[in-house]
C-alpha cells in the first residue's frame, strides 16, 4: 500500500500542493482528475520520487509505501511510468532496443527478454513497429511504445500521464485492456487523464485536484450513479464514449471569399516504404470547418504537411483557389501551428513576435482583442501557458495573411475549460476568409467545432461525415 | 553484421595511433581501405563509398595540382588537402564507432571496463539529446519557413547570424525541458540499477571480432616492420 499523509509541495515558494491525502491499495485503479495546472502530475512525480529528486522543490508531509523508501536504483522494477509527452520518452533509436531497455539495466538475461518483448508485441499487436525507428513514429505509435516499456518489468505501481492524450480508439481500447488486466494482476494503476470514458468501469477511486488541494474523492459506486451531475460540478471531460455528432453548420460564403484547396491523385511514401497516402480527391473549401481524424499512424499529420507544401508528394496535384501552386507558394499561403508550440516563438515580446516588427493597425488591435492577447502583448512569449501560446500562434498567422491554417493534435492534454475555450476561438475565425483544418483524436472538440469530419485510414480517406450524415458513408474507392 | 563495441573502440585506438605515428602512402591506402571494409560490414555501404571517394580525390589533387608548391594559394592547398588526409581516418573510425551499436552495448562494455556510473550516465543523456534536438531543429526551421522569416533551408547558410538568432531562442527554450525529459526517462528505465548490465543483442566477442582485432595488431606492428 502507498500512503500520502499531509503532503505539501512547493517550489520557490509557490505552493503547488498543499495538505494532500491519499491511500493506494494495491490492485487499484487511482484516477487523478482536474484542470491543467491544477497539479496532477507533481502528484504523480511525487509518488514517483521524481520531485524532489530530480526536480527539486520542498516536499513536507509522509509518504510511505509498503516497501522501504523508493530508491533510485531499482526504479524500473518497482514502478512503471508513462510521462506526458510522448515526443522524448525514450533513449534508443529504435523500438526493439527501447523495449528491451528497462529488462537490461537489470540485467536479465537474453532469452527471457526475447521471450518478454515477443509476448508484449503479441498482445498489443504492434509486429509492425518493432524494427522501426522510433523518431519516425507517428506521435499515437510513440505513446503506446513508451506504453509497451513501462510494462516489460511487470513493476507493482503503475503512474501513467495522460497515457491517451495521443491515442486513437482502438488504442484508448487497447490501453483499457491493459489497466484492466495489471489491475486483476494485483498492481496499482495511477492515472491522470481528461479523458474519462474508457477509465469510468475500470477505477476504484476518482481523485478530483483543484489548485493543488484535494477537492473530492469519489467512489466507484457514486461515480455511476451520479456520473453526471459530478461532472458538471467538477468540470470532468468525456464521461461517457464520444461519438461523432457535429453541431456546426455550414458557413455562408460568397463566391469572392470563397477560399478552396483541392487535391487529386495524391500519392507521397517515406522512403523505403510502400505508398503511404494515396488519396484520389479530395476537395476543401472555407465554408467548413474541417476535421481530420482516423487511426493513429494513418497518416493524418503526413497529409497536412502535403498540403502545406511543407513535403513534397510525390504523384498528383494540389489546386489552391483552382491553382496548381510551387511547394514554396502553399508554403506561403499556409501556416501549421504545431504541437510543440514553442519551437515557433522567435522573438522576445508577443507583440514583435504578431507584427514581425512592423506597426500594428487598429484593426490587428481588434483582432488581438479577440484573441484575448492585448495584456499580453510585452510579456515573453516563451513565458506563457500552451494555450497561450497557441493563441499568440494563430494571431501571428492571420496577422500575416496566411489562408490555410492547420492545427495538428491542438487538444491534447487539454481540459474542458481550455478546450472550449479553443472551440469558440475558432468559431469567431471563421468568420474571416481562412480556411481551418484540424487535426484531432478528441471527438468531443470536433463535435463542437466542425462541420466536417474526414476519416483516414490507412492513407486514405474511407469516410466524409458531415452534421446531416452522421454514421458517415461516403467512400472515395 | 554486428561488431563489439570493443572491437570499435580498438578500432579507434588504432586511427588515432595512425593520426600521430607518420605513415607512407601506400600504408595510408591500405589502412583506408580496411576502414571502408570494417563500413561495409557494418552496413554502412553509403558512407564507405563516400569516404573512399573522398580520399581518392584528396589522393589526385596531391599528386597532381598541388604537387608543387609555389604560391600563397597553393601551400593553402597542399596545407588543407594533407590535413583533410590526415584526419580523414579518424573521422572513419568514428563513424564505424557511433552507427549500430545500441545504448545498451555500450555501457555494457564500459561497466565491463569498470568506467564508474557517475560518467557513463551523463554520457547516455548527452547522446540522447543531440538527435532530440536535431529533431527540434527540423521543426523550428518548418516553422521559420511558415512565418516566412526564411525562404529555405539555404537561406540557414547564406545568412549564419540571422538563422542563428531566430534558432536560438526556441532551442534553448526546448533544451531545458528535453534534458529533464530524458533525464527523467532514463532513471525510470532503471539505469542506474547497480548491478550488472546486460544487452539483448548480447555481448560476446564473435569471429569477426577477433580478426579485426587481430588485423589491427598487424597495423600497429607493420608501421614499425613495413614502412
Ligand atoms: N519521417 C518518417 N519516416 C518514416 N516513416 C514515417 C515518418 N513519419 C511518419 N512515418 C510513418 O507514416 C505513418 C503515418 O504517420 P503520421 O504521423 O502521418 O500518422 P498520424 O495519422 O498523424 O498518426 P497519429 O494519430 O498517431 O498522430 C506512420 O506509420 C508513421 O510511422
Ligand atoms: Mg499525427
Amino acid at each position: 500500500m502507498i500512503s500520502l499523509h499531509k503532503v505539501n509541495y512547493s517550489q520557490n515558494k509557490n505552493k503547488i500542493l498543499q495538505d494532500i491525502n491519499l491511500n493506494i491499495w494495491p490492485g487499484e485503479v487511482t484516477v487523478l482528475c482536474g484542470e491543467s495546472g491544477s497539479g496532477k502530475s507533481s502528484v504523480l512525480n511525487i509518488i514517483s520520487g521524481l520531485i524532489p529528486n530530480l526536480y527539486g522543490g520542498n516536499v513536507t508531509g509522509e509518504i510511505r509505501a509498503h516497501h522501504e523508501p523508493l530508491s533510485f536504483d531499482d526504479y524500473a522494477s518497482e514502478i512503471g511510468m508513462v510521462f506526458q509527452n510522448p515526443k522524448s520518452q525514450f533513449i534508443n533509436p529504435d523500438v526493439y532496443s527501447e523495449l528491451a531497455f528497462a529488462m537490461e539495466n537489470v540485467g536479465m538475461d537474453q532469452k527471457t527478454m526475447i521471450q518478454r518483448i515477443d509476448n508484449v508485441v503479441n498482445y498489443y499487436h504492434a509486429q509492425d513497429l518493432l524494427n522501426r525507428a522510433m523518431f519516425d513514429l507517428s506521435g499515437g505509435q510513440r505513446q503506446m511504445t513508451a506504453l509497451m516499456s513501462a510494462t516489460m518489468l511487470k513493476p507493482p505501481l503503475y503512474l501513467l500521464d495522460e497515457p491517451s492524450s495521443n491515442l486513437d480508439v482502438t488504442a484508448i481500447e487497447q490501453l483499457r485492456r491493459q489497466i484492466l488486466d495489471l489491475k486483476n494482476e494485483g498492481s496499482s494503476v495511477i492515472i491522470a487523464d481528461h479523458r474519462l470514458y474508457y477509465l469510468i468501469d475500470l477505477a476504484d477511486q476518482f481523485v478530483v485536484i483543484d489548485n493543488g488541494h484535494i477537492k473530492c474523492q469519489i467512489s466507484r459506486q457514486e461515480m455511476r450513479e451520479n456520473a453526471t451531475l459530478l461532472a458538471t460540478k467538477y468540470r470532468l471531460r468525456n464521461l461517457t464514449a464520444p461519438r461523432l455528432r457535429l453541431t456546426k453548420t455550414r458557413i455562408m460564403r460568397n463566391l469572392s471569399d470563397l477560399i478552396t484547396l483541392e487535391a487529386h491523385n495524391l500519392k507521397f511514401r517515406y522512403h523505403c516504404h510502400e505508398s503511404l497516402i494515396d488519396i484520389k480527391s479530395l476537395e476543401l473549401s472555407n465554408r467548413d470547418v474541417i476535421g481530420i481524424s482516423g487511426e493513429n499512424g494513418a497518416g493524418k499529420s503526413t497529409l497536412i504537411q502535403l498540403l502545406t507544401g511543407m513535403i513534397k508528394h510525390h504523384e498528383g496535384t494540389i489546386l489552391f483557389n483552382g491553382q496548381q501552386l510551387s511547394r514554396k507558394q502553399l508554403v506561403k499561403n499556409s501556416f501549421l501551428v504545431m504541437q510543440d508550440v514553442h519551437l515557433q516563438l522567435f522573438f522576445e515580446t508577443v507583440e514583435k513576435e504578431i507584427s514581425n516588427g512592423s506597426r500594428l493597425t487598429e484593426q490587428d488591435r481588434q483582432l488581438l482583442e479577440s484573441l484575448k492577447l492585448t495584456k499580453l502583448l510585452k510579456r515573453h512569449p516563451q513565458t506563457l501557458s500552451g494555450g497561450e501560446k497557441q493563441r499568440v500562434a494563430i494571431a501571428t498567422a492571420l496577422l500575416s495573411g496566411k489562408k490555410i491554417i492547420v492545427m495538428d493534435e491542438p487538444t491534447s492534454g487539454m481540459d474542458y475549460g481550455n478546450m472550449q475555450r479553443l472551440s469558440s476561438l475558432i468559431a469567431h475565425l471563421k468568420r474571416a476568409e481562412i480556411l481551418l483544418i484540424i487535426v484531432s483524436h478528441d471527438q468531443e472538440f470536433l463535435n463542437m467545432t466542425c462541420s466536417k469530419v474526414l476519416i483516414m485510414n490507412h492513407g486514405r480517406i474511407t469516410t466524409v461525415v458531415t452534421p446531416d450524415n452522421m454514421n458517415g458513408g461516403i467512400h472515395n474507392d | 553484421m554486428r561488431f563489439n563495441p570493443l572491437t570499435k573502440l580498438v578500432i579507434i585506438v588504432l586511427a588515432t595511433f595512425v593520426f600521430l605515428a607518420n605513415v607512407s602512402l601506400m600504408y595510408e591506402i591500405v589502412f583506408i581501405v580496411f576502414l571502408g571494409i570494417l563500413l561495409l560490414i557494418n552496413g554502412d555501404p553509403y558512407a564507405a563509398m563516400i569516404y573512399w571517394l573522398i580520399f581518392s580525390l584528396l589522393l589526385l589533387l596531391s599528386v597532381t595540382v598541388f604537387k608543387n608548391i609555389h604560391d600563397t594559394w597553393s601551400i593553402i592547398g597542399s596545407f588543407l588537402i594533407i590535413g583533410g588526409r590526415r584526419i580523414l581516418p579518424t573521422i572513419m573510425a568514428a563513424t564505424f564507432a557511433i552507427k549500430h551499436t545500441h545504448v545498451s552495448e555500450w555501457m555494457r562494455s564500459l561497466q565491463r571496463m569498470h568506467v564508474p556510473f557517475d560518467i557513463i550516465l551523463p554520457l547516455v543523456v548527452v547522446f540522447r539529446f543531440f538527435p532530440t534536438l536535431t529533431d527540434n531543429l527540423k521543426n523550428i526551421i518548418k516553422a521559420l519557413q511558415f512565418r516566412g522569416l526564411i525562404s529555405s533551408k539555404l537561406a540557414l547558410i547564406v545568412h549564419p547570424i540571422r538563422a542563428i538568432e531566430y534558432v536560438l531562442i526556441p532551442m534553448i527554450s526546448s533544451a531545458d525541458t528535453v534534458a529533464s525529459e530524458l533525464s527523467s526517462v532514463v532513471i525510470t528505465r532503471g539505469i542506474s540499477h547497480q548491478g550488472i548490465h546486460t544487452s539483448i543483442f548480447g555481448d560476446h566477442l564473435r569471429f569477426i571480432d577477433y580478426i579485426v582485432i587481430t588485423s589491427s595488431i598487424f597495423f600497429i606492428a607493420g608501421r614499425w616492420l613495413i614502412d
